[in-house]
Formats: C-alpha cells, sequence, structure tokens
C-alpha cells in the first residue's frame, strides 16, 4: 500500500513539476516564473512534513535532471529536498514571529532558484517571481480555508 | 517536551541521508561522464505514428508555436528599429545644433574661401590659457586664427599638440598681434590680462571711419578676419601714433562656438 502511494505521488510529483516548466515555456516571460511544483513542496514541507514525501521529491528532481536539465544526475533531488527541508526548519524556527510564513516561503523560494543566482538579471526575476508565487499560494490557503 | 522538540530534527535524517545518495548519484554520473543521466534519454524513443488527423492537429499546434516565435522575432526587430530610430533622432539633434552654429558664421564675407575646423574649449588655466580641441592631427599649426561664430578673432594658437592646441586669447597678457585696418594702416594689439592695448605701427592713410581691423595674410594670418569692432573706440592721436584701450566686455563661455579657419 505504501508503495502504491508512492508510486501515486511520485507520478503526482512529476507531472506537477513538467506542468510547471511547460507553462513557463507558454508564458515565455523572462522577469516571471510560475512555479506550482515549488508551491507544492512549501505545501508538503511547511502544513503536511513526512518522510513518505522523500521518495516522490527525490523522483521528481531524478526525473527533470535527466529529461529537462543539462546537469548531473542527482542535482535537483538535492535542492528539492534542501527546499522541503529548510521550509519547514524556518517555519518552525519562526513560529513566533508573525511572518514566519512569508520569511520560510522567501528561503525556500531562493533555494529554489539557487541555480539561477549567478545570472545577471536574478534581482529582476525573483522579485516579482516571489511576489507572484506567494500571492497564488496565500490565495490557494484561502480557498483551502472556506472549503474547511 | 522533550521528545516534541527533536521530533522534527530526527525527521530531518532520512532526508539527509537521500541528499547524500543524491550527491552518491551525482559522483557516478560525473565519473561515468554522464552515461547515467543520458541513458533513458538515449534508450526512449518519443517519436510515435501518429495518425493523420492527429498529425494535422499537432501541425496546427505548432504553427501556433511559430507564429508566437515570428510574433517574438518581429517584436525584437520592431523594438531594434526603435532604437535606432532613437539615436537617429539624437544624431539628428546634434547636427541641428551643428547647422545652427554654422549659420551665423557663413554670413561672413568669403568665409567660403576657407575649410572651417570647428573646435571647442576643454579647459583653461590659472594664466587664462585655453586649452582646445583640435591638434595636428587636423592640420593645425601654431598661429593659426581661431575664429568666434560672429568671425571675430578670438585669439590664435600659441602650441600645438597631437588632438589639443593652446590658445593664445586677448585674456592673456602675452597676446600680441598685428592687425591692418581697411586703408592699410598697421596696428599691434597686446593686452594686460583685463585691457586691450592698441596702438599703430605705420600710419600712411588714417581716416577716422576705419570701423575694423583685420587679420591680414601680409602677417602670416591665414586669412583677412576683423579682430575689432573699432567703431566704439576712442582713439588718441598724437604726433602721427594712434593709442586706444579697450576693456573686455564678454568673456569666453564654454559654450563658445571655435572655428579655425584654413585656406582651401
Amino acid at each position: 500500500m505504501i508503495f502504491f502511494r508512492n508510486i501515486f505521488r511520485s507520478i503526482y510529483f512529476v507531472i506537477i513539476l513538467f506542468f510547471e516548466t511547460l507553462i513557463n515555456f507558454l508564458i515565455g516571460l523572462d522577469w516571471i516564473v510560475i512555479c506550482p511544483f515549488f508551491l507544492l513542496i512549501y505545501f508538503v514541507s511547511t502544513k503536511r512534513f513526512d518522510n513518505q514525501n522523500i521518495i516522490p521529491l527525490v523522483i521528481s528532481g531524478l526525473s527533470y535532471d535527466v529529461f529537462l536539465s543539462e546537469n548531473y544526475l542527482g542535482v535537483y533531488s538535492i535542492l528539492f529536498l534542501l527546499v522541503a527541508i529548510i521550509s519547514n526548519y524556518i517555519q518552525k524556527r519562526f513560529q513566533s514571529t508573525n511572518y514566519q510564513e512569508v520569511i520560510s516561503f522567501t528561503f525556500g523560494f531562493l533555494i529554489y532558484n539557487t541555480i539561477n543566482l549567478l545570472e545577471a538579471n536574478f534581482i529582476s526575476f525573483f522579485i516579482p517571481s516571489l511576489i507572484i508565487n506567494y500571492l497564488i499560494y496565500f490565495l490557494y490557503q484561502r480557498t483551502l480555508g472556506t472549503r474547511v | 517536551m522533550q521528545s516534541t522538540e527533536a521530533l522534527p530534527k530526527r525527521s530531518y535524517i532520512l532526508y539527509i541521508l537521500f541528499i547524500l545518495l543524491s550527491s552518491l548519484l551525482i559522483l557516478i554520473d560525473y565519473f561515468s561522464n554522464k552515461e547515467l543521466s543520458s541513458y533513458f534519454p538515449n534508450s526512449v524513443n518519443f517519436e510515435f505514428e501518429l495518425e493523420n488527423s492527429d498529425f494535422t492537429f499537432i501541425q496546427r499546434f505548432n504553427t501556433l508555436f511559430e507564429q508566437r516565435a515570428q510574433l517574438v522575432s518581429e517584436n525584437i526587430r520592431l523594438e531594434q528599429e526603435i532604437q535606432d530610430l532613437r539615436s537617429l533622432e539624437i544624431v539628428n539633434k546634434e547636427l541641428q545644433l551643428q547647422l545652427e552654429s554654422y549659420e551665423e558664421i557663413s554670413t561672413v564675407s568669403n568665409i567660403q574661401n576657407f575649410e572651417l575646423l570647428s573646435s571647442g574649449f576643454i579647459t583653461r588655466n590659472l594664466n587664462l590659457e585655453y586649452l582646445i580641441y583640435g591638434g595636428t592631427n587636423q592640420q593645425l599649426e601654431v598661429g593659426d586664427l581661431v575664429i568666434n561664430e560672429k568671425g571675430f578673432v578670438v585669439g590664435y594658437l600659441r602650441e600645438v599638440f597631437y588632438s589639443y592646441s593652446i590658445l593664445e586669447s586677448p585674456y592673456s597678457s602675452d597676446f600680441n598681434l598685428e592687425v591692418m585696418d581697411k586703408y592699410n594702416n598697421t596696428y599691434l594689439i597686446t593686452s594686460n590680462g583685463s585691457e586691450m592695448f592698441i596702438s599703430s605701427i605705420l600710419l600712411d592713410n588714417y581716416k577716422d571711419d576705419i570701423d575694423f581691423l583685420y587679420t591680414d595674410i601680409s602677417f602670416n594670418h591665414s586669412g583677412k578676419f576683423p579682430v575689432v569692432d573699432t567703431r566704439l573706440i576712442n582713439f588718441e592721436y598724437q604726433n602721427n601714433q594712434i593709442n586706444a584701450s579697450v576693456k573686455f566686455l564678454d568673456s569666453f563661455t564654454f559654450n563658445t562656438k571655435l572655428f579655425i579657419p584654413k585656406f582651401k
């Protein structure tokens, strides 16, 4: 059962990751990226942190490395796992502050985009992307809240 | 209490183990020269047998992408064109300004016989010596006259370097220039830095209506250009000798247009 759940979750993660690539390709803007996969990682690592997310994250990373990137196999797996750990850690560390979510989201998003860090226009692409993704996450949480 | 604090930290352990595992994969991939990461893309064939109708649909989809790509390239081309037009506009404005500066001097008589080398002030030192653009690279020589946009002589070149020269102007106490009036009487203009002194050298045919004092080719000048308007100057005539002193009315500014006339 756990095996099938992991397989199902991995497929679901990979689909969202590939959807992220497709949507950013279709939007075609240099200064903004929409990251549904990051939102997914952030959500599962802050709201539903669990060891069962490890295999789907690793498989997503490996499939991204195999099919969509020029990096060595495993780079994106490490990145996704780091995003999950650090988002969760910061969320817990700043639990007493009002802006814990913003801080952990920003750090998580920064790590998620570490590979683009050396690009010349990183700041001009990072800030709008951070705002738009946080807005999507915020709206998602609001809709989730009303449903509950 | 202690167990609830410790729980999240312990739950990271498995994550860290998988990070190490992924690092191992990176190492293997690195030492196998990316054989591991290229195994799947090389072995999986993404080309499918397609029905004709499916192909048409994909073709339409492709056309959509092609149109988008065309629009993007057209957009880039138009952007480039706008940039070119803007730079042309700047050049046009500069040329208009240059043209305006030439308009006034073009009214000076016989100016068409001269090639006018445009110049301008670079800086000046404490002795009121001016550094101006143009030098041996424009075939300028020591003694060449420098005129302003009204055609009046503002000085001559005292020293000429490769791309700049030193202008000896009436504001310098070393200034001295031989000039002539329209009746061929000759004069020497000198300066003490604040006033200009005009004294006659040879008066053969002196009359009151001399109007202007000119440079002349007989003094190795490049041409005949006005230096001083004498209509407002009171000359002292004594013993067949004329003397006058003129106070400077206006000084140079760095916007003053300068020309160095060269006989064609």
